[in-house]
Formats: structure tokens, C-alpha cells, sequence
């Protein structure tokens, strides 16, 4: 239990007749960057609240940093920080004001406030903003200073909710690299709910998969790819011959060959060397100028999960 | 615990400076206190000190300034979308209940305390009397003060439990609008309903009592009311509710 910053045991929640969460059994292990995966309305931000002891669980049970929610959420929230659904910042206060307030929420001293306040702005390039009132400020930098304001006081493990909406593209690869360090360096697990699946596949150690809240899959996006999708190889070049297509299709790891202008796309059974494959289009007269190995990104495994739950 | 009412009520007073010219704000309270504690002294003359009941008459200008204030509390947050944010924090239940009545009564209950000093300069300047000092009575002073303190916390209370099951600020105001009539017609009704012996009995007992031990009697009850309405408060918050509201 110990090695793992949440678990979850068939945890349910309804609203009425919704089953907004349905039978979740996850573990997160500690230190890393966990990605939680789902269509709109999925049960993401429901879960979250859970994890936070700011709902209860119709049935089930979870355990977060050791503590459970049900019974010691104060706890767990004095452990954590959060950036939800909304930014939450007080648009009538300074960028500096609403760290400060989560500073003194979080009992950090004077001192570190004003340090970790000059630090988190400075990287986040909010500095020379900081005396700006936030309801004057864009989308972006609002986003920017909310996650500031979840990282403020040192938590153990941070939940945030789609934390690069809103953000440009350099804005977004600093975050990245601030979540890499965190979770890499400073052993602090975060837990990430994104629609950005090429964001969940850079960062994430790990992933879940959810759909009308039932766990679809859970695994690292190496994982989950290979599970999800046979490895495919794509030949690019000249004299793709009927007599060479067919040979590849004799060939035991081969599942299927397709043919698109000048395009040779192979399914494989499972992942195996490309060179023999090279060795028998040659010897059948074809000439090879590009050779791809091919694999299903994690949005083509959730596009597929997603698809088969439907 | 105190640290962290302290840390709600440093934001709270942050955000009221902030909005200082717009309703709730300071200058409501500026506003206010220029009303009772300059405007209506001039006009009353020396009377406005010697006639304590004056000044316990104008104690409901206070009464309003907060009731937008409270309105806020709860359901302000909820409108702005930062009411999640602040419940999945550390912060325990009651800090965050007490810190939002704290500021509140806080800003009524100076702005009455403002006016009562105000009023005094004011009369003693516009009005000076050859005899010396014009001051209240002190068992006075502690009356106005006492009864407008038991007031005041009175509204803050319920607009906080009216706050916490509002949508919007402006739902939030209007149903504590509503509540504040209901609470000022509700001794008339009464008085209505019961049988005509009894009440002349009862209005010619209060008629025969000193104002001021009627006042306490007044202020006894309304603490009475103040603390139950506070734990209802109290138990009402409830962050589940709170965020599927």
C-alpha cells in the first residue's frame, strides 16, 4: 500500500440514476506522473473530488497517501494541492495575493511565502505581473498562476485537471518540464486528467483509461500500445510486385500487406526484425528507399478502447 | 485553528479593499457612517447625544451594509468558481464558516462603532453646549452597542445560512432580503394572532419597563438566536453539499 500514492477498490459514486464513477480499482504508485484518460463527462473530475474526500463513494473503498478519504480527507487535502475544473483564483487579488493566501492557508511562513512566491512567478514569467489584479489577466496566465498556486506549499501529491488548457505552446513545454522535475527529482506524484493524449504520452509514467466511469485500461503507453495494437512496418519505394506482396504474405510473422501509391504497409503478428522483410522484397525485385516501424500512438489505443467499450 | 480563520479574514479584507467602490465595499461603509454619524447628528443638534434613543434608531443602516457582504459570502464564492478550489484546501470547516461572519460583522458592526464616534465630533462641533463635552450616557453607549453587535451577528448568521444553499450572489441577497422583512413583520403578525386581553397585557408590561431592561431582554434573546442559527450554520456546512449545490 505503502508504495502507491492512491489505490482504489471498486470505488462507485452515483448522482441519482447517473453512475458517474463506475467500480474504479486503480493504484498510482508514488513519484510519478499518472494520467487519467477520458472522453467528456467520463467521471474524471468526479474522481478527483473523491480522492479528495470531497465526495463519498456510494460503495468501494480508496486509500490516498495512506490516509482514506471517508474518514481523514482533512488529511489528505492538507497533503496535497489541487488545480480542478475551474482556476479557482480570486480575480479581485494580486497574482501575489492569491499565493499568499494558499501560503497562509498552508501555514508557510512568512519568508518561504515571499520566496517560493518570487521563485513560482519568475519561472512561470508571471513576475513583472504580479501586482496586476488577476480578473485583468488572460486565460493563460490565470492558468499558469493556478497551478503556481497548486505547487505553492510543497505538496506530495498535486491533482490537476487539464493543467495545460488555455496554454501556448512554450507556456505548456515549461509546465511539462516542471512536472517532469517534480515528479523525477523531487518524488512528488501527479495525478493528470488531459485530453491532450501526445501530452499524457510525453509525461506520463503511467495511465488509465476511463469511459462512463469504468476503468478501460490501465498501463504505461508502451503498455498500452503494444496490448492494443499489432506493431506495423511501411516500406517506401518502387517495384512492389504482385510476386513480392504475395511472398510477404507467406511470411509466418505477416498478418496482412497493403499496397497505396508506392506505399507497402505490413501488419505484423508481433514486433520482429524488419531486415528479413528487406532481404525478400529486394530478392523479388523491389527497390526500398524508406523504411518505417509503425506503432499506434496512445490516442490511437484510446480511440480504440473508447470505441470498443461503445 | 486561529491561524486559519486569520488566513480566510486577511483574504476576505483584501478582496473588500479591493472592491472598495462598489456595493459591499468601503465605500458603502463610507457612505454609511457619513449618513448616521455626520448627516443625521447635524440635524438632530445636541438631542442626538442627549436622546440616546435617536442613535438606537439609526442602528439599521448597518444592518443593510452587511447584508450584501454576507450575501457574498458563500455564494459568491460558488459564482466565481472558487469555492472548490477553496474546500479541496486544508482549511477546516469551521474556519472558513467563522472567518466569512467575522469579516461581515466586523464591517457592520465598525461602521455602527464609526458612526457613534463620528456622531459625537459632529454634535459637539456643530452644536457645542456651554455646559462642556456632549457624550452619550455610558449605560447607553453599552446598549446601542451591545444591541446592534446582537443584530448585526443576528443577519450575518442567517445570510450565511441563506449564502450557503444560494447560486448567485444576487439570489443570495434577494432571499435574505426577503428573510429580513419576514423577521421584522413576524412580531406584528404575532402580536396580531393572539387574543386581544393578551395583548394589551403584554404592550402595557413593556410600556412599564425601563427601555434599557427591555433592550438587554431583546439583546438576550437575539444571542440566544445568534448562537443557534451559527451552529445551524455550522451544521449545514457540509463540503459535499457545498459542491454538488
Amino acid at each position: 500500500m505503502n508504495d502507491h500514492a492512491i489505490v482504489t477498490d471498486a470505488m462507485t459514486r452515483d448522482f441519482k440514476s447517473v453512475r458517474a464513477v463506475n467500480e474504479l480499482t486503480i493504484e498510482v504508485p508514488r513519484g510519478i506522473l499518472f494520467g487519467f484518460l477520458g472522453p467528456n463527462g467520463s467521471g474524471k473530475t468526479t474522481t478527483i473530488r473523491l480522492l479528495l474526500g470531497l465526495l463519498e463513494p456510494n460503495q468501494g473503498r480508496a486509500e490516498v497517501l495512506g490516509f482514506n478519504p471517508k474518514t481523514q480527507a482533512d488529511q489528505i487535502r492538507a497533503h496535497c494541492g489541487a488545480l480542478l475544473e475551474h482556476t479557482g483564483l480570486y480575480e479581485r487579488l494580486t497574482a501575489e495575493d492569491n499565493l499568499d493566501f494558499y501560503g497562509r492557508i498552508w501555514h508557510v511562513s512568512a519568508a518561504e511565502r515571499q520566496a517560493r512566491t518570487l521563485e513560482l512567478l519568475k519561472s512561470l514569467g508571471l513576475w513583472d505581473r504580479r501586482k496586476d489584479l488577476v480578473g485583468s489577466w488572460s486565460r493563460g496566465m490565470k492558468q499558469k498562476l493556478a497551478v503556481a498556486r497548486a505547487l505553492f506549499h510543497r505538496p506530495e501529491l498535486i491533482f490537476l485537471d487539464e493543467p495545460t488548457s488555455g496554454l501556448d505552446p512554450v507556456a505548456a513545454s515549461a509546465l511539462h518540464e516542471t512536472l517532469i522535475d517534480l515528479a523525477a527529482r523531487q518524488g512528488v506524484t501527479v495525478f493528470l486528467t488531459t485530453h491532450n493524449l501526445a501530452e499524457a504520452e510525453k509525461l506520463c509514467g503511467q495511465v488509465a483509461v476511463i469511459h462512463q466511469g469504468k476503468l478501460l485500461a490501465q498501463g504505461s503507453p508502451t503498455e498500452l500500445r503494444a496490448k492494443m495494437s499489432s506493431p506495423r512496418v511501411e516500406f517506401v519505394g518502387r517495384g512492389f510486385t504482385p510476386a513480392a506482396i504475395e511472398a510477404l504474405r507467406g511470411y509466418p510473422k505477416v498478418t496482412d500487406v497493403a499496397q497505396s501509391d508506392g506505399h507497402l504497409i505490413v501488419d505484423l503478428k508481433e514486433p520482429s526484425e524488419t531486415a528479413p522483410l528487406v532481404t525478400l522484397l529486394v530478392s523479388k525485385g523491389a527497390e526500398i528507399e524508406e523504411v518505417r516501424k509503425d506503432q499506434a500512438s496512445l490516442e490511437d489505443v484510446f480511440l480504440k478502447l473508447v470505441e470498443e467499450e461503445k | 485553528m486561529i491561524t486559519d480563520i486569520l488566513a480566510v479574514f486577511w483574504k476576505e479584507w483584501k478582496e473588500l479593499y479591493q472592491q472598495r467602490t462598489s456595493r459591499g465595499g468601503l465605500m458603502t461603509w463610507l457612505i454609511m457612517v457619513a449618513l448616521v454619524g455626520v448627516f443625521i447628528p447635524l440635524q438632530s443638534g445636541a438631542a442626538w447625544v442627549n436622546t440616546p434613543v435617536l442613535a438606537l434608531v439609526w442602528i439599521w443602516p448597518p444592518l443593510l451594509g452587511v447584508v450584501w457582504i454576507v450575501a457574498d459570502s458563500f455564494a459568491g464564492e460558488r459564482e466565481r468558481h472558487t469555492l472548490e478550489t477553496l474546500l479541496a484546501s486544508r482549511l477546516p470547516d469551521q474556519a472558513i464558516l467563522l472567518a466569512k461572519l467575522l469579516i461581515a460583522v466586523l464591517y457592520g458592526w465598525s461602521m455602527e462603532v464609526a458612526a457613534l464616534i463620528a456622531g459625537t465630533i459632529t454634535v459637539n462641533l456643530a452644536h457645542p453646549a456651554p455646559t462642556g463635552l456632549l457624550i452619550y450616557p455610558l449605560g447607553w453607549l453599552a446598549t446601542i452597542l451591545a444591541v446592534s453587535l446582537a443584530a448585526i451577528v443576528f443577519i450575518c448568521s442567517i445570510g450565511a445560512l441563506v449564502s450557503l444553499r444560494s447560486a448567485t450572489v444576487r439570489s443570495a441577497y434577494q432571499k435574505l432580503s426577503l428573510t429580513m422583512l419576514a423577521v421584522i413583520l413576524l412580531p406584528n403578525l404575532a402580536l396580531g394572532m393572539v387574543s386581544p386581553g393578551w395583548r394589551q397585557a403584554l404592550l402595557g408590561r413593556v410600556a412599564t419597563t425601563p427601555v434599557e431592561t427591555t433592550l438587554w431582554v431583546v439583546i438576550a434573546v437575539l444571542v440566544v438566536l445568534d448562537v443557534g442559527i451559527i451552529l445551524l450554520a455550522n451544521q449545514r456546512f457540509q463540503r459535499s453539499r457545498l459542491i454538488l449545490d
